[in-house]
């Protein structure tokens, strides 16, 4: 009997022990310090249209960055905004980040829709330059354009690029300053948006090329770095230009009677219920038509105008809420020629090619991990952040396992991938 | 804007199972538990109420017995790809079964008797932070049969014998909705039903030569319909009119069991039993929950699950010591039900093996002692994200240890005056 004792305290003692062992973890062959992140919005941590500490603490850099330090990688630094509301500037107006909040419209209806919070404080205090805590390993600058790589000006013109008060004379220099081991580039999308949201002029896929060769010249030539540059996306397929129905013209028969007097001879026609907006074409007779199923609106449409002040209707849309076909066609073509230049760059310059694109083109039928989906749709599809643009921190950690996934397959590496439910989702109400 | 949320739920009676194929727990007689679970062919008392009605018209004794385990279960699970193990918070849970067995008459040969007993229940708490909260946080599953039970004996050959089984059970799992509320906490949906159930127990034995016994025991499924269950949401306030408090029904069933044993006795102190159970598992296809009140985002769910059937093998046996104590050994190997793609933590299931002992103090034939030790290892069983059901990937790994006790009185000592003064007697 007392045999059986010993025995049984043994074995209750090894029920204790851990039953896994975490599978061995390996950086390979790849150079891991220092890293430095090169990219727009996306990559400095810009989402619920502002720059804000959430999101940059989230960003997919500082992802990678996390994940890079169980194999040795250096602490990664990033110019951090403070703790506030969060901080952007539109039409030289401070702004603060979008929550998401019950709003009542012109017509006292009540509905849950992202609203920006106060100006604080610490949204002045986010404008103040933060050079002195660089240099940065996250080199993501909002709203950066490949053109604006080597543009001396940039400070002036860049209120995110001036406050990371960077010493050298521009972007350029000061990513090549950084000396990168390892480096992740993931450029263009901003040269498409700027164009269609911002009116920037429009930029042919030879422009791109011939702005992201020197970057790609500069970085390569350390052949003992390595380098991985992402696709983009059809940006054209973001909430932002999907969320607001081209028909949400909505008329009983009184107002489709007037409409249709108004408009007569001009091949529009209006009926009671869902109607196509009237919107904006210089090159319509009247400069007016009805928008096609195919064009798309923006979500900055102001849908008080529309609701109470017959914008849309009486008043057309303007050209700049719209998507219209020749644009959609040109950012298409832009899309899928950046993305042939960034092939044949990364080919001719020894680059991994990490293909973003395809991840954004799951979306539509959903990502799904751990019983959740993640998809395209506006707030709900847990992918984009409330700025319709941007990825949230969940869509961040997706993009960032899959920079870690293509790290691993060529460097031999088995670097842990970001559990993308560890990340905190959208916050509602 | 209209928020469209996949939500799912599996309301069945499952349990952690760290002890059994499904969320069958294979403990209903001490006994027989340090023996591998074997019995079917070896009617050693009352508990052969649940393990062969035919066996107890062969027992010898009136008996009360009286059984409770402690199941001390851990499991953990590892991420696919990001290498992070979460630890189930392993309560221990406590399963027990009652036997009483009874014939005034001992030249009769007819016995009553009556078990009460859980055949089916567990409980696992991942905690509401693990990387498979929205697929499920915690479930915890109690079910009680009672099965008054004849047994008739034939020639002191053949026992058949019948028991009917009432049955009770209640289940409550929680999971984790991928919606967070301004606090930085995340939505959850509480499900809870209560229902009962009835099914049958037979079993015939047959004593073939005085060393060997064979005998089998169906055990039928049992459906409940639980129809007054509740769902009981926490979401933000923007959810509420989306995810309202409602009742809901559901059909559960657990699954029928078609047990062998053969018994072998090459010397009378020695008894060597090999059992062979098929459960039928096949039974538990898919999950339907029907809320009562739906949404445009809460309609009513279809699961697959997709469970076979399954065997266990078990082997035990019992030395008789001297006339006061009984050593008791076994083993056995329990296949698992769950196809690849349908494993989930309510059931993290894999083939397990175990090791039984235990051991009987015989005091003065007034009563029994039996005390009982499991050892439960279970295979290490991986899925993939890209092929489980609800896409959570990892590998899943269990072990269990399950220490049981038991008292069994011998109720016809009291009959002892009576055996005396028959006339028959020698």
């Amino acid at each position: 009997m007392r045999y059986w004792f010993v025995i049984i305290a043994l074995l209750v003692a090894g029920c204790g022990k851990d039953l896994l062992q975490p599978e061995p973890i390996d950086k390979g062959v790849l150079p891991v310090r220092p890293y430095v992140a090169i990219g727009g919005s996306e990559t400095a941590g810009y989402a619920d249209g502002a720059l804000h500490l959430q999101a940059q603490q989230y960003s997919y850099p500082a992802l990678i960055a996390q994940q890079l330090q169980l194999v040795g990688g250096g602490a990664f630094t990033q110019p951090l905004t403070v703790d506030s509301g969060g901080y952007a500037i539109a039409n030289g107006e401070l702004l603060s980040k979008l929550n998401l909040a019950y709003r009542v419209d012109c017509n006292n209806e009540e509905s849950l829709v992202p609203v920006r919070g106060p100006v604080d404080g610490g949204t002045l205090e986010s404008f103040t330059s933060v050079g002195q805590s660089g240099p940065y390993g996250n080199l993501g600058v909002p709203f950066i354009k490949t053109a604006d790589l080597n543009q001396l000006s940039l400070s002036s013109t860049n209120t995110y690029f001036r406050r990371m008060g960077i010493s050298q004379n521009t972007l350029l220099q000061g990513i090549v300053s950084r000396n990168p081991k390892l480096y992740t580039i993931w450029l263009g999308m901003e040269d498409i948006l700027g164009s269609i949201i911002n009116q920037s002029p429009e930029i042919a896929p030879i422009q791109f090329f011939n702005n992201l060769t020197p970057l790609l010249d500069s970085l390569a030539a350390d052949t003992t770095a390595a380098g991985f540059i992402a696709t983009i996306p059809d940006v054209t397929a973001f909430p932002f230009f999907n969320t607001i129905p081209y028909n949400a013209l909505e008329l009983d028969q009184g107002l489709a009677d007037v409409l249709n007097q108004l408009y007569a001879g001009s091949g529009m026609s209006f009926q009671a219920g869902p109607n196509p907006f009237v919107i904006e074409d210089p090159n319509a007779p009247g400069g007016k038509r009805q928008i096609k199923a195919t064009e798309k609106l923006m979500l900055t449409l102001p849908v008080d105008s529309v609701r109470c002040l017959f914008l849309g209707s009486l008043t057309p849309i303007s050209a700049r809420y719209v998507l219209d076909e020749t644009e959609l066609d040109f950012v298409r073509y832009q899309v899928l020629n950046f993305n042939m230049f960034i092939r044949d760059l990364a080919v001719d310059k020894g680059l991994h090619v990490v293909d973003i694109n395809a991840l954004y083109q799951r979306l539509p039928l959903g990502i799904q991990v751990n019983g959740m989906e993640l998809n395209d749709k506006f707030v709900n599809g847990a992918f984009f952040s409330l700025d319709g643009i941007n990825p949230s921190k969940r869509g961040a950690a997706l993009i960032a396992n899959e920079f870690i996934k293509v790290m691993n397959e060529n460097y031999r590496a088995s670097i842990p991938l970001v559990s993308v439910v560890a990340v905190p989702g959208i916050k509602f109400p | 804007m209209v928020f469209r949320i996949v939500v799912y739920f599996s309301l069945l009676f499952i349990a952690n199972a760290a002890i059994a194929g499904g969320f069958q727990v294979a403990l209903q007689g001490v006994k027989q538990t340090g023996m591998g679970g074997t019995g079917v062919a070896n009617p050693l008392d009352a508990t052969a109420i649940y393990f062969n009605p035919g066996g107890l018209s062969f027992t010898q004794k009136n008996s009360l017995n009286l059984n409770a385990w402690i199941i001390l279960p851990k499991a953990q699970f590892r991420e696919q790809g990001t290498n992070n193990i979460y630890d189930m918070n392993a309560g221990a849970s406590f399963p027990f079964a009652g036997y009483w067995s009874w014939n005034t008459n001992p030249k009769q040969r007819w016995k009553l008797g009556v078990g009460v007993y859980t055949p089916y229940g567990s409980t696992a708490d991942w905690g509401n932070t693990w990387a498979g909260r929205y697929v499920l946080n915690k479930i915890q599953l109690r079910t009680i049969h009672v099965q008054p039970t004849f047994s008739y004996n034939i020639g002191n050959m053949v026992g058949i014998g019948a028991g009917f089984v009432y049955s009770r059970g209640s289940v409550e799992q929680s999971r984790v909705l991928p919606i967070m509320l301004n606090t930085g906490n995340e939505g959850q949906v509480n499900l809870s039903g209560k229902a009962g159930g009835y099914g049958f127990n037979v079993g015939a034995l047959v004593h073939i030569t005085p060393k060997l016994d064979i005998g089998a025991s169906y055990k039928s499924s049992i459906k409940y319909n639980a129809d007054n269950g509740s769902a009981k949401f926490t979401v933000p306030d923007a959810f509420i009119d989306s995810f309202p408090n409602s009742s809901i029904s559901t059909t559960l069933q657990i699954p029928w069991s078609l047990d062998m044993g053969i018994t072998y006795r090459p010397e009378p102190k020695l008894a060597i039993n090999l059992d062979v159970n098929f459960v039928g598992w096949k039974v538990y296809d898919e999950v339907n929950i029907d809320f009562a009140q739906n949404t445009a985002v809460l309609n009513d769910i279809t699961l697959p699950r997709n469970f076979k059937n399954a065997m266990t093998f078990r082997i035990g046996a019992s030395y008789d010591i001297d006339s006061s104590f009984t050593i008791r050994f076994g083993t056995y190997l329990d296949l698992n039900p769950v196809p690849d793609g349908f494993v989930s933590p309510e059931t993290p299931d894999a083939d397990r093996f175990a090791i039984t002992l235990g051991g009987t103090l015989h005091s003065g034939n007034r009563f029994d002692l039996d005390v009982s030790f499991t050892y439960l290892e279970s295979v290490r069983r991986q899925e993939l994200q890209s092929e489980n059901f609800a896409n959570l990937g990892g590998t899943y790994k269990g072990r269990a240890i399950t220490i049981g006790v038991a008292l069994a009185f011998d109720l016809a000592k009291k009959q002892k005056p009576v055996i005396i003064e028959n006339p028959t007697a020698p």
